[in-house]
């Protein structure tokens, strides 16, 4: 049998004793809630305090759990959207037009089918990062309930939407690393050959002769 | 894997210059047409810059500027000082002299970033 006492208190009296007594409820993460001599813990005994540090915890992954779960839908959507969109834009390429590998990563990562898993893994990654839950896939090591719940949902997408894991192995880890630095390095092209355009449309022969010897210099063409 | 855009790119530019050379070429023609020789001397520094830097000499579109720049001289003497139709003479005379090296887009360029890039 258990009986709980609950005694409302304004956040300026507890401040004010606090204050006097140095002592208080010490926040060390959002995961991780101590309560420390608090005044009214005296009243309970040791293992009171640990059922209800327990509980408390319990009950911060069911709030966790309940906010994942309200995002989730519109992760999801951003994710399938933007696979859609990359795929699209990669079918629908008319050969003579320009190069759009490196429009965005996305496309960098589509453009090539060895990274179709990895393609996925990001796109997902950037629809988390984007929502408000502001999370990413790697924070998701150190919260397994969640990750099983967005895994669940992700394998329930079916073909061609599904991702066979959202850990990632370290040399997967690695790869996209190398993936990432390779764009970087031909994405400043990408700018230069767009102002290249745009000054010989603008007529402004001081930007394009700029932007030409830059891409000169860049791929270092020759006559 | 992904395309190597590197021809595809060097296609672009020359074509865009070939093109763009013309053009200039034109509008050089209807500045000295309006004795406007400070324009025309402006515009015929890119022109160099673009066919030498970018173009080949054999390229079909570098002797057509260079005739279009003549036609235009030839019509400019005795409608304007001496000196300014030296200054023309000498700039297209060098349309057709100077060899065709990267570096003749530096000498436009210089140390000039366009404003888009986040400088002046």
């Amino acid at each position: 049998m258990s009986a709980y006492c609950l005694v409302y208190l304004s956040d300026s009296n507890i401040q004010a004793e606090l204050q006097t007594r140095k002592e208080g409820v010490h926040i060390i993460d959002s995961n991780d809630i101590e309560i420390e001599r608090q005044h009214y813990a005296r009243f309970l005994t040791p293992k009171l305090i640990e059922e209800v540090a327990a509980d408390n915890i319990v009950f911060h992954e069911e709030i966790e759990e309940y906010k994942f779960n309200q995002y989730l839908k519109s992760i999801i959507e951003v994710y399938k959207t933007r696979y859609d969109q990359v795929s699209q834009a990669l079918q629908n390429k008319d050969p003579k037009s320009p190069p759009t590998e490196l429009n965005n990563f996305a496309l960098f990562l589509k453009s090539d089918t060895h990274f179709e898993g990895l393609f996925k893994w990001y796109i997902l990654d950037t629809a988390l990062r984007e929502s408000q839950l502001k999370m990413q896939l790697k924070d998701l090591k150190s919260s397994p309930r969640l990750l099983k719940i967005l895994e669940n949902r992700v394998s329930s997408l079916g073909k061609p939407y599904s991702i066979d894991h959202l850990v990632l192995k370290q040399e997967e880890e690695t790869k996209i690393e190398f993936k990432m630095a390779e764009y970087n390095a031909e994405y400043p092209v990408n700018i230069y050959t767009k102002l290249l355009m745009n000054a010989f449309i603008q007529e402004n022969w001081l930007d394009a002769c700029f932007a030409a010897k830059t891409i000169v210099d860049v791929y270092r063409f020759s006559h | 894997m992904v395309k190597d855009p590197t021809s595809y790119i060097s296609k672009l530019l020359k074509n865009l210059a070939k093109v763009n050379v013309l053009k200039l070429a034109l509008y050089i023609e209807r500045d000295l047409k309006n004795l406007n020789v400070d324009a025309a001397l402006e515009k015929i520094s890119f022109v160099i810059a673009l066919v030498k830097g970018v173009l080949r000499q054999e390229d079909p579109h570098v002797p057509q500027v260079r005739m279009i720049l003549n036609e235009a001289l030839t019509e400019l003497k005795e409608k304007v000082p001496e000196d300014q139709y030296n200054k023309v003479k000498t700039e297209v005379y060098r349309l057709g002299t100077a060899m065709h090296v990267v570096s003749e887009l530096d000498k436009v360029v210089k140390d000039y970033k366009p404003k888009v890039l986040g400088s002046s």
